[in-house]
């Protein structure tokens, strides 16, 4: 496939991608920041920039669910592509939808808002999700991206993730695992997107 | 007691469905399902056992028995079981207050199976919607609503699991703990928790019959959850939320003077109502009914809600 090929690919699957799922997703994220009114509630910020970022990935996790699969598979383009383009289209639209989220975040909390951190959980989550929609299937993946997060919440202090205030060493421990789930993640989704036609060598 | 019988119940309902599929039920107890039919287990020389298919009500029970294995055994229900376990198991070295609160209140449960419950309930009913199989659900022998019914009745089977999450909770935190309880919880608050899961599971199917597209489920449970939140947070209110805390610890427990009977009936008229607003989404002529059965469900559960409140 040509590279001059994926902007065109791109508008299509523009407009094939799931957006039905996200979009919801963004306005209830915008929606808690403004309900919970983070002027008034010192530390909250944090916890419902973190609640945003499981809603963003929920919202992500659709984005391999491709009902027209079964045909495309028969495609010359190979299935890594076939994913990575929606992915990259979906993934631009979260980004801005996060920067615009933390954004407000900072504006309105009294507290300072740790960006940086926040960026990587929802990186985690986001490969997590996909990794998730990789193994079993888009419709399955946001619920049980939901499971995997309350397991995160239930983990023991030694394997914490959201432990730690912005700054301490439990927080910087907490996102060394968190650096390390996203790149085991990552490293899932890619190894489920090799093509199938490439898995196995037919011998002759 | 209310907890062992609700569980014999379930795990009959359960237990016997793969006894009539071995064959080790004699053949006047065996029933001839939708499922069965398409899985060729129809006994060519049998009439007397095909001809009791045509019992709308037997057909509807088979399916149900279906649906409930099928959304017991859903991965992410598994794992929201084994999740509450655990959780449930944690709560043991709580205070006093907290134990109170964890056996009336059963937050763990209702996270796990009545919320991700909610959300497997929503996929298993949107399913033909998503895969575009309405059209050939549409020429089973069993209508939608005898579908959506069985839905309905399947969602008995993690009410039931529920049920055991409750007893396996009651048993860590009282058994293998050494927190003295100050005030034994009624049974009312014991069977509040079922009751709400189930409410969540009914939802699940409310949802996934009037919003069966990808992903629709979770916007309409957080929209339920935060109203949850708000009520939760209310001093008199507070009983109006599916579950509240109800002991506040204050220097001594405090402990809220709402009527847990009147709570169980305010949630149980709430799972009608549910119910209801699922077998609406059909077409046809029951629909006068239901809507007079709608409205009668709607009083019932606005005194219950009133009743409760301390």
């Amino acid at each position: 496939m040509r590279v001059r090929q994926l902007p065109l690919l791109a508008g299509v699957f523009g407009r094939t991608a799931q957006w039905r799922p996200l979009a919801p997703m963004v306005a209830i994220s915008f929606g808690l920041l403004v309900w919970a009114d983070l002027r008034d509630r010192p530390g909250t910020a944090l916890w419902l920039l973190r609640a945003a970022s499981v809603l963003l990935a929920v919202g992500v996790a659709y984005v391999l669910d491709d009902a027209a699969a079964a045909f495309t598979g028969s495609s010359p383009t190979r299935l890594g592509i076939r994913r990575a383009v929606p992915v990259a289209v979906v993934l631009t639209a979260t980004a801005a939808a996060w920067a615009a989220l933390l954004a407000y975040g900072a504006v309105v909390a009294t507290e300072p808002v740790p960006a940086a951190g926040l960026t990587v959980e929802l990186a985690a989550l986001l490969a997590l999700a996909l990794a998730l929609a990789a193994l079993y299937g888009g419709v399955a993946a946001g619920p049980a991206l939901v499971v995997a997060v309350l397991v995160m919440a239930r983990l023991p202090e030694r394997w914490s993730l959201f432990g730690g205030s912005p700054g301490d060493a439990t927080w910087s421990a907490a996102h060394q695992r968190w650096v390390l789930l996203l790149v085991v993640a990552f490293t899932t989704v890619v190894w489920t997107s090799r093509d199938p036609a490439s898995r196995r060598r037919v011998l002759t | 007691m209310i907890f062992l019988l609700l569980a014999v119940v379930a795990g009959a309902f359960f237990v016997s469905g793969p006894l009539m599929e071995r064959n080790w039920l004699p053949i006047r107890h065996r029933l001839v399902g939708v499922g069965d039919v398409g899985a060729g287990h129809v006994p060519a020389a049998a009439p007397r056992v095909v001809r009791r298919t045509t019992s709308r009500t037997r057909v509807v029970l088979t399916l149900a028995r279906r649906e409930g294995r099928r959304l017991l055994l859903h991965p992410v229900m598994v794992a929201a079981v084994l999740l509450s376990a655990w959780w449930g198991w944690d709560s043991r070295a709580a205070s006093p207050t907290d134990t109170y609160n964890v056996l009336t209140s059963q937050f763990h449960v209702l996270v796990t199976v009545g919320v991700l419950g909610c959300l497997v309930v929503h996929l298993t009913v949107s399913a033909p919607r998503r895969d575009d199989l309405e059209e050939q659900f549409s020429a089973l022998p069993v209508s939608d609503v005898g579908r959506t019914l069985a839905l309905l009745l399947g969602c008995l089977a993690p009410a039931g699991a529920a049920v055991l999450l409750a007893a396996f909770t009651w048993l860590a935190v009282t058994v293998f703990s050494d927190t003295v309880l100050l005030r034994e919880p009624s049974l009312w608050a014991y069977a509040s928790t079922p009751v709400t899961v189930l409410g969540g599971l009914l939802l699940g199917v409310l949802l996934g019959r009037w919003l069966p597209w990808r992903g629709a489920g979770f916007p309409a449970l957080l929209l339920v959850v935060v109203v949850w939140l708000e009520l939760a947070g209310e001093g008199r209110r507070a009983y109006l939320a599916p579950v509240t805390e109800r002991a506040v610890y204050d220097k001594i427990d405090v402990y809220r003077a709402g009527s847990d009977a009147w709570h169980v009936a305010y949630i149980g008229g709430l799972c009608l109502m549910a119910s209801i607003g699922a077998l609406l989404r059909s077409p046809g002529r029951h629909r006068d009914r239901l809507l007079g059965l709608g409205a009668v469900a709607v009083l019932v559960t606005a005194y219950a809600g009133w009743a409760q409140l301390p």
